[in-house]
């Protein structure tokens, strides 16, 4: 029995040890195991609370209807008010934070009140989501499992994003659009390594996920076919008028939470409540405004309404949402965008079929790209949204009218709502986050967009001193370039060479010269070259990228610090080559 | 766990002298047994919570269904649509469920949702009989022949949860009335065939598959079919006037004038079958071509049908203003110079129509009914055709088909 311990010690000892970026992937797959079950959890507490407090059936009595999220409302404010102040704020925001500002941490509590007071307002009726509370709860529970594991510091702020993508991808059932989500809205970068622990995340998650719920998507989507590439036109309109509305429904949910922010606090208790009931109230005539609203896309998706009901079921659906974000109800943006644009899609739709009937794909067509168009117009994430539609349809045919719909209404929004709506209610929160939609945006100084001309010849190794003193002439610029055999460059101080024409100036240049130069090509960043430019390489060869030989321009320090400050050129913006002539001039020089 | 308790552990920072990993690596046994301990009891968490929430929602969607059905039950469709979608919700990706509720739209008559569960159905299981002929059902109300006729022949060959034999012969049956009211006849008639044998043996579904057959122009089959329905039932009215119009039309009008009396005498009200007797008595009363006929019976029936072609030239003459007496060769309408050249040959012709001419030159009672026929034939645009006129040309048609 010994013998055989002894041997099995011996064994394990022979199993290599994994080093931490592997130990970092398998906690990876860890978090994103917990988010699901968290959100699995999330998910039942709100169907529970919808069945407690608006029955079971779909339609529930007008006295449920109206008092349900109005009494819900007084709680949640209260429970908000009293003990988890963070519930109403965004959880991008929060695991954004984490990653930016708290060093990866979100408080336990927060995630605890989240859970507790967003079941309670969806399952009430509130018009809020469940995606953007679970992303949160995936973030916080990451979150705490890094500070038991005493993560560093640069572990521990990646940690919550991790969690971030497997509690979304557990509420939406789609790890792809999830992991997109989490990288183009939370990190802002692609790195090998963050992108792969959030591919594990998500994908543990979404497993997981589907081990208790099932791995059929939130709603049931009809077969869907291709269109006539006549009818992009159409999807063209569809993005003018989901971009139209998305802006409509930000400026009207930013404005309103603005002016409610500004109410004296003890309004707040109250705010959620009276949302409740104006909600309540329009819920008596259209109950499809109620709640996250997948049953109202499933309706859409089957034709279930007239373009005039859809129509005024995508105002109401916006008036409610914009009512519940701005009373600071905690809840998520993401299902009610969806179902905005599947309302707005179908309205879409119904009316292309009544004027083109034979230009008009299936309804459901209309209704899925409406959904992608305003995500994509609402949360700005252009890549998540073409992606989820894709995830949920598992029909590639919808991609063209997806990619032409999604762009225009991105477009739009863009135009019309500058700040995207985490950012704007970040800073409503007291936080200044880095905005990724800035990043993405903001448009990259490279080499050629600082460059100039060389002011003073190209000087040859072979030359003497005083040769090359003689042929610099009036030359400004302090430093020369040598044109060393082949593809090298180098170059000399005029000082130096003038110090070396003192003594002996028949010495050649290449005895007076420094180190070979780095060189740069005109597509580097700017902030690369700034790396390179140090003091004792003052100025910097630019080459063409297919022939080295060729001198395209020079870049010293004071021309990338003039064009980071937006200085005019100083002596315009040679692009073309600067040929280097026989004797080792250039062009300018000559 | 304790949110107080994590908020304290401080994180550390990066170059700190242990790295977490480090520590945990330090430590592992008790963090990672922690954590899996934790882990464990939020599993069992999650399943005892999803068991519980699972059952209870598998019984709301009994409840809903039971009175989904309920409702269909006491024909209120919209109640039915709504149980139905409610038990959808509990279950949502129940086929059956999802083809209750399908049905249940039909019945309150919005179609357009109901097809959007049914597609969505068909692209589950493209080879489901019901769905398939639920979507045939939409498509032909649509006016949608082509994929109604697509939706039928999958449900013909579909699978069938109960009674496959029976649907599939009903399926098949929409079919074939689908293309007989689209007068694609040769497809429809391509199905009777298939289901011929698929029928049962009784007098009623031989005699309907009659009935198509006729539609379709197959009178011999048609007449097989008849023939059998009045094997099992010889009273079958029905089958009686079917096999005689089928008779009629294969130029048997013996036998159509034996099944037609059979079906008058049960049914005189038919005005169809009494008028098709009736130009069967005269094809078999004027037809003096037939074998067996003394010379002057030959020769009376000869008359008959010369009087009859003369008086039919006469008043198409008269009604589109022809005179008889014009010249043939002039200047005149393809149809005037036809009738002019029937006219002329019967008018050539009278002389000879006796008992002793025919006996001495039997070639002429050909020439003569040739001109009677050529007679007819000019003139049948010239307005309805009378009993005696239709049973000319019939016995024209008939020895037509008999020349070599």
């Amino acid at each position: 029995m010994r013998e055989r311990l002894r041997q099995w010690r011996r064994h394990f000892r022979r199993v290599p040890a994994i080093g931490e970026e592997q130990a970092f992937l398998l906690l990876a797959v860890y978090v994103g195991i917990v988010a699901a079950l968290a959100v699995v959890c999330f998910r039942i507490a709100i169907e529970g609370s919808r069945l407690a407090l608006l029955g079971s059936s779909l339609q529930a009595s007008p006295l449920r209807l109206v008092l349900a999220p109005t009494l819900v409302g007084l709680l949640v404010g209260a429970l908000v008010q009293r003990f988890f102040p963070r519930a109403p704020a965004s959880g991008v925001n929060q695991t954004k934070a984490a990653l930016y500002v708290d060093d990866g941490h979100i408080p336990f509590t927060a995630v605890a009140g989240k859970f507790v007071t967003s079941s309670l307002a969806i399952g009430s009726g509130h018009s809020l989501g469940p995606e953007d509370p679970s992303l949160q709860i995936g973030a916080g529970f990451a979150s705490a499992i890094g500070r038991v594991l005493g993560l560093p510091r640069e572990k521990l702020r990646l940690l919550p994003s991790l969690g971030a993508a497997g509690g979304l991808a557990a509420a939406f059932n789609s790890p792809i659009a999830a992991v997109l989500f989490v990288v183009e809205e939370v990190i802002g970068r692609w790195s090998a390594g963050v992108l792969g622990a959030v591919i594990l995340s998500a994908v543990a998650s979404v497993s997981v996920a589907q081990w208790f719920l099932g791995a059929d998507p939130l709603f049931r989507v009809p077969e869907v076919h291709s269109v006539d590439p006549r009818e992009l036109i159409a999807f063209g309109g569809l993005g003018l008028v989901g971009g139209v509305a998305a802006v409509s429904f930000l400026r009207l949910a930013l404005g309103a939470r603005r002016r409610l922010l500004a109410l004296p606090v003890w309004t707040r208790y109250l705010q959620p409540a009276a949302a409740g009931f104006l909600i309540g109230c329009v819920a008596l005539a259209y109950p499809q405004v109620l709640g996250a609203g997948y049953e109202t896309i499933d309706a859409v998706l089957h034709g279930e309404f007239s373009w005039r009901t859809l129509a005024v079921l995508a105002v109401l659906k916006i008036l409610c949402t914009g009512l519940s974000f701005a009373s600071g109800t905690p809840g998520g943006l993401f299902a009610p965008t969806l179902v905005m644009g599947a309302l707005v899609g179908g309205a879409m739709g119904r009316l292309q079929a009544a004027w083109f009937p034979d230009l008009a794909s299936p309804l459901a067509l209309y209704v899925l790209v409406g959904m992608g168009t305003m995500f994509a117009g609402n949360l700005r994430a252009p890549m998540t949204s073409i992606f989820m539609i894709l995830e949920i349809t598992g029909n590639y045919t919808i991609v063209v009218p997806l990619l032409v719909s999604n762009t225009v209404a991105y477009l739009v929004s863009l135009k019309f709502q500058r700040t995207p709506i985490f950012d704007v209610v970040a800073r409503m929160d007291g936080m200044d986050l880095p905005s990724t939609e800035e990043q993405r945006e903001q448009s990259v100084l490279r080499v050629e967009n600082a460059m100039r001309a060389p002011d003073g010849p190209v000087l040859k190794p072979g030359e003497t001193v005083a040769e090359a003193l003689g042929r610099t002439g009036s030359a400004t610029d302090g430093f020369l370039l040598v044109h060393e055999r082949g593809r090298d460059w180098s170059g000399v101080t005029r000082a130096r060479l003038l110090r070396a024409a003192e003594g002996a100036p028949d010495r050649r240049v290449s005895e007076v010269t420094e180190a070979l130069l780095p060189q740069l090509h005109p597509d580097h960043p700017l902030e690369a070259a700034l790396r390179l430019v140090r003091e004792w390489w003052p100025l910097l060869p630019v080459v063409h990228r297919a022939d080295s030989s060729r001198l395209l321009g020079v870049l010293s320090l004071d021309d990338i610090l003039a064009t980071y400050r937006g200085d005019p050129p100083s002596s315009g913006a040679p692009r073309a080559a600067v040929p280097v002539d026989d004797a080792g001039g250039t062009a300018t020089s000559a | 766990m304790n949110g107080g308790k994590i908020r304290n552990l401080r994180p550390r920072a990066e170059g700190e002298a242990d790295s977490g990993l480090a520590l945990v690596a330090q430590h592992r046994g008790l963090v990672l047994a922690g954590l899996a301990a934790g882990t464990v009891a939020l599993l069992f968490l999650t399943s005892a919570v999803s068991r519980v929430y699972r059952a209870h929602v598998e019984r709301l969607a009994r409840e809903w269904s039971a009175r989904g059905e309920v409702a269909v039950r006491a024909h209120r469709p919209e109640d039915a649509v709504e149980a139905f979608e409610n038990a959808q919700h509990y279950a949502r990706h129940d086929p059956r469920g999802r083809m209750r509720l399908a049905e249940a739209l039909l019945l309150a008559g919005r179609g357009e949702e109901a097809r959007s569960h049914l597609l969505a159905l068909w692209a589950r299981a493209p080879g489901d009989g019901r769905v398939n002929l639920e979507l045939a059902r939409l498509a032909a109300a649509d006016g949608r022949a082509a994929e109604a006729a697509r939706y039928f022949d999958a449900a013909v060959h579909g699978s069938w949860e109960v009674a496959a034999d029976l649907a599939r012969r009903r399926a098949r049956q929409e079919l074939i009335a689908l293309y007989l009211s689209r007068n694609a006849l040769p497809q429809a008639e391509a199905q009777l065939i298939a289901l011929a044998p698929d029928l049962p043996r009784d007098a009623e579904s031989r005699t309907e598959l009659g009935e198509d057959l006729l539609k379709t122009g197959s009178a011999r089959r048609a007449l097989e079919a008849f023939e059998a329905a009045l094997a099992s039932e010889p009273r079958h009215v029905r089958a009686a006037a079917g096999a005689g119009m089928a008779a009629f039309r294969l130029g048997d009008y013996s036998a159509a004038r034996r099944h037609l009396r059979s079906a008058v005498q049960k049914r005189p009200d038919d005005p169809a079958t009494g008028r098709a007797l009736a130009t069967t008595d005269l094809v078999l009363t004027m037809d003096p071509l037939l074998p067996r006929l003394r010379a002057a019976e030959r020769a009376r029936r000869l008359g008959l049908a010369w009087r009859t072609a003369w008086a039919r030239v006469q008043a198409c003459a008269a009604s589109q203003g022809v005179a008889l007496a014009a010249d043939p060769q002039g200047p005149l309408l393809e149809g005037a110079s036809m009738l002019l050249h029937a006219h002329r040959q019967l008018a050539a012709l009278e002389p000879q129509i006796t008992p002793g001419v025919l006996r001495r030159d039997p070639e002429r009672i050909d020439s003569v009914m040739d001109a009677v026929l050529a007679a007819a034939r000019a003139s049948q645009d010239c307005g309805p055709l009378q009993p005696a006129d239709e049973a000319l040309l019939l016995i024209g048609r008939r020895h037509a088909a008999d020349e070599p």
